[in-house]
């Protein structure tokens, strides 16, 4: 008796190990446009644990709040283990980064306690984790984990825009969005032609949970079904041509969905909501942060709430959709003893009681005890309905997931992107005890080059001054080309940098953007990245202010507007003297993200999630 | 006429020899006992004869483990806060029936146990092990400790589109249009395909009941057998049947636990019975949407002494936690909708086959 139907969970764990990238990024608050590539994850503060028994927790950034909230009151309760005290502890850890240190080694000094509970975002994660310990011939250490509060995937819309096509009296889903995606005539179908296009936000699923979500969702809706997707559905021609229609709608992709909400927000105060893009699948959760005047769901210091002026709705496909479910996984490891698994079970208990779970609501997520009513903020009010999603989608076998994201390669909206890098004399600084900041950056060039597609267009060039700071050195070292045939090229002229003068980074970054806006392939997401480890020096400074200012004029009125050529710059700030608020304004201004890299030594990892973009 | 003593004449030697012949039958005699009883337990033993350990208290051992199927994992969390049953040292643990009877029909050398179960799965795991020549070791003999009506959870909105297809709802409709899309069955277009919400057969008592209801709805009756499955009609309306129940995420236990956490977006319907169901969806943020729909078979659950394990003393403390949990008391009569043994081991070959 022999269980032959696959789970959900172990499907994805295979898939996930096949490959290489997959699933390794959440969508959590770790992008490195918001924080520092390398900084240490933090521990809650939460006062000294004494003798208690200590419940270490690694939890996904969403919910650090939250968990540690709860953690407090919990720890001012009577909670004992045998008349022994209880004291949990989370600490934030993105859940990729939390299932990497638990297969291959949690070093308690650089990153905190070894947990006791793990919680990630969603159980696909625990599965993965199990399937690695394995695959070393090391125990399990996950169990079943109860869902502690949970989020469904959706279509996040400007209300207007929702309205146009019928939401909220009728059923919309992706088989809508290709039929507009598909319209030349764009919004001017539903009467708005000064909407433009029909511009979609998808992150990359090579790198993001809602990417990966996204394309299985489309790709459903492509074929009729909600379960059963086979290899045989994603070789039809219509199923095909379905994913390429919507793909084809994607302003660019990316390694989170934070990148569309926080460029969606900033678009929106200053009254260009709606020429963004005109949908993204995100979260429900996001839009209620996102409708708060919270867009990346974390209030800085001082930072207050704004309400949006447009707000967003959400709509759930009417082909089916998926839930992230942030199980509470007790671990059954070496490290963790029968009075720890006790305590965090009292822990667990306690979080799913129904005053904790009213928390879980107010926080924006469904509660993880179906005994607590769902209410606000899920309310249709706020643009979200708690009745729906009406259909749930079953993840296919391993082996068509793999299948569909080898086709999403194929069929991925292509790239025309030309690669700015920074030659001047700083970059010859030591990096490592044997590198220097360009040598790392030529290997992270290099090295991202394989993320692309081959009939992606991938161009290179340089900047820095002369010697004495007189003459600005802007090079085209290799025209935007097929990458597939360019490759070996680019290569070797990367491999042959070095080091030269001085940084004219606002000449250089106006030149490369204006060539790409003379080079704009309407069917192609158009971009310049830039990688920097400085502020701007071209011999000059006292015009640098002027330089600037009409930088970021000339990137705007490329970006906005219904008749644009948008080209997105990329910046990434490059080691601790990258100038990263000029950046951020460069990224601003073009409606991407700036990428932070001020550890030299983090430069691939944030190269490849520039790259995701595409 | 006098007769000659074989061995002598004199009354000392015949008063001795008979205490000898005496002590000799004894001897016999308690080596054939013993013996009898040691055949008892031999690993050869071929014999459908199972005995009953408790009419054999000379032999019964204490119970070192209650294992109690899933469906009864409620009731076993109060037997095992009930001090009484520390006292008697039983370690209890809650296991996918099927799973325990899989380790069962493969084990060599069982320990005492008592297995809290369902009718079919002893019975499954007599008959495989008797395939297999394997000694029997397991006695499902004893009154039945509680019984709940096998029922449907079936969202009310969705049981009255599907009413008007099915009427009333049967499993021979629940198997014809399991996989349609609702549009086809007066539904909504955003339900999608009707979802039937079946545990696994190989491991569930709800899914191995569901798939003998279903197997009981296409052939009218319950007197089909294992070659029956072989037609190719029956075999195509099983498959689709099985390949139209999803798997999903989050994992949330049975598929009812999963139609509370995520509403009507998972299953349309979960196979359970009221024992379990009742107060969990009384409970629930989806009490309102949610309708029973009772249906012609009941759960009956045994206490299974297996290798003697003695359940005298833990009987009463079951049935007083199962009647406490929302179980019912048993009916006293065998469940005469049930199929044999061996054709509810094909049926859950056939389900592995096409799940």
């Amino acid at each position: 008796m022999k269980k032959t139907k696959r789970s959900f969970i172990s499907s994805l764990t295979v898939t996930c190990l096949l490959l290489v990238t997959a699933c390794t990024t959440p969508d959590e608050q770790s992008q490195s446009q918001t924080t520092t590539v390398g900084s240490p994850d933090s521990i809650a503060d939460l006062g000294d644990p004494k003798d208690c028994i200590i419940v270490d927790m690694s939890v996904s950034s969403e919910k650090i709040e939250l968990l540690t909230e709860l953690a407090r009151s919990f720890n001012e309760g009577d909670a004992a283990v045998d008349d022994k005290c209880v004291f949990a502890r989370p600490q934030k850890k993105a859940s990729g980064g939390a299932m990497k240190l638990l297969a291959e080694g949690w070093d308690e000094t650089t990153e905190g306690p070894k947990p006791v509970v793990w919680s990630p975002a969603a159980s696909t994660w625990g599965p993965i984790l199990n399937a690695r310990l394995s695959a070393q011939g090391k125990p399990e250490i996950v169990g079943d984990g109860k869902p502690f509060m949970l989020t469904p995937l959706v279509i996040a819309m400007p209300e207007p825009m929702a309205k146009a096509i019928g939401w909220p009296n009728e059923s919309i889903g992706w088989a809508d969005i290709l039929e507009l995606t598909n319209d030349d005539q764009g919004w001017a179908r539903y009467g708005h032609p000064e909407w433009g296009e029909f511009k979609l936000g998808k992150t990359n699923p090579n790198f993001s949970t809602s990417g990966l979500s996204a394309l299985l969702a489309q790709t459903y809706a492509a074929t009729n079904k909600s379960s059963g997707l086979t290899k045989e559905d994603l070789a039809k021609e219509d199923v095909k041509a379905f994913g390429e229609g919507i793909e084809q709608s994607v302003v660019h992709y990316g390694d989170t969905t934070l990148t569309f909400l926080n460029n969606w927000y900033k678009a929106d105060q200053r009254g260009a909501a709606l020429s963004y893009v005109s949908a993204a699948a995100v979260e429900e959760k996001s839009v209620i942060d996102y409708n708060a005047g919270n867009p990346d769901g974390v209030l800085d210091p001082g930072e207050e709430a704004r309400p949006p002026r447009i707000p967003l709705v959400a709509i759930y496909p009417e082909e089916g959709t998926v839930f992230s479910d942030n199980p509470f996984y007790i671990l059954d490891a070496e490290w963790v003893d029968e009075d720890e698994k006790k305590a965090a079970q009292l822990f667990s208990d306690f979080v799913q009681t129904a005053e904790n779970q009213e928390k879980v609501l107010a926080f924006g997520f469904r509660p993880g005890n179906p005994n607590v009513a769902i209410s606000e903020p899920i309310t249709k009010a706020n643009g979200l309905d708690p009745d729906q999603p009406q259909t749930l989608l079953e993840i296919p076998d391993p082996s068509v997931m793999v299948s569909l994201l080898e086709r999403w390669a194929e069929q991925r909206k292509g790239a025309n992107v030309t690669i700015l890098v920074d030659v001047s004399g700083s970059m010859g600084e030591p990096a490592d005890g044997s590198n220097t900041r360009l040598d790392l950056a030529k290997q992270a060039t290099i090295s991202s080059l394989d993320q692309f597609k081959d009939d992606d267009l991938v161009g290179l060039a340089t900047f820095t001054t002369n010697s004495q700071g007189t003459e600005d050195l802007i090079t085209t070292l290799v025209e935007p080309a097929p990458v597939g045939q360019n490759k070996e090229r680019i290569k070797n002229t990367v491999r042959g940098l070095f080091p030269q003068d001085g940084t004219p980074l606002y000449t250089a970054t106006s030149q490369t953007y204006s060539s790409a806006v003379e080079s704009y392939d309407p069917t192609r997401i158009n971009a310049v990245v830039l990688l920097s480890d400085g502020v701007n020096d071209d011999g000059v400074s006292s015009d640098d202010q002027q330089q600037l200012d009409a930088l970021l004029a000339t990137l705007s009125a490329g970006s906005e507007g219904k008749i644009t050529k948008p080209v997105r710059v990329f910046p990434i700030a490059y080691g601790d003297g990258a100038d990263l608020a000029v950046l951020e304004q460069i990224a601003d201004a073009t409606t991407s993200a700036v990428y932070n890299s001020q550890d030299p030594q983090s430069i691939e990892k944030v190269f490849a999630e520039v790259i995701s973009n595409f | 006429m006098n007769a000659q003593a074989p061995y002598g004449n004199t009354d000392n030697s015949r008063v001795a020899k008979t205490v000898l012949a005496v002590f000799a039958a004894a001897l016999l005699i308690t080596g054939a006992l013993w013996i009898r009883q040691s055949r008892a337990g031999d690993e050869t033993a071929q014999s459908n004869d199972v005995r009953n350990p408790d009419s054999d208290e000379s032999q019964t051992k204490k119970p070192v483990a209650l294992v109690c199927s899933t469906e009864t994992a409620l009731a076993c969390q109060k037997i095992q806060d009930n001090p009484k049953i520390k006292d008697l040292g039983v370690t209890i643990s809650v296991e996918n029936p099927g799973d325990t009877a899989q380790q069962f029909i493969e084990s060599e050398n069982i320990q005492p146990t008592l297995w809290l179960t369902a009718q079919p799965w002893a019975a499954i795991t007599l008959s495989e092990r008797q395939r297999l020549g394997k000694p029997q070791r397991i006695s499902t003999q004893g009154e039945p400790v509680a019984t709940s009506q096998f029922v449907l959870a079936i969202w009310e909105e969705r049981a009255a589109a599907l009413e008007k297809t099915c009427t009333p709802i049967t499993w021979r409709c629940l198997g014809d249009t399991a996989g349609k899309n609702w549009t086809t069955l007066e539904g909504q277009a955003t339900w999608g395909a009707l979802k039937p919400g079946h545990p696994p057969a190989d491991t569930s008592t709800a899914g191995l009941y569901s798939t003998i209801a279903l197997t009981n709805a296409y052939f009218a009756d319950q007197t089909y057998a294992a070659n029956d499955f072989k037609e190719r009609q029956f075999r195509s309306w099983f498959s689709n049947f099985a390949a139209s129940v999803p798997s999903f995420t989050p994992l949330a236990g049975t598929p009812l636990d999963q139609m509370l956490l995520t509403g009507p977006a998972s299953y349309d319907y979960a196979a359970t019975t009221t024992a379990q169901a009742a107060d969990q969806i009384a409970a629930s943020r989806q009490r309102d949407k949610i309708k029973i729909v009772e249906t012609d078979l009941v759960i009956t659950l045994q206490l299974v002494s297996l290798a003697n394990a003695d359940r005298s003393e833990v009987e009463s403390l079951v049935a007083e936690a199962l009647q406490e949990t929302g179980w019912d008391e048993p009916r006293g009569v065998e469940d005469s909708t049930l199929p044999s043994a061996g054709v509810m081991q094909a049926l859950l070959t056939l389900w592995q086959q096409t799940s």
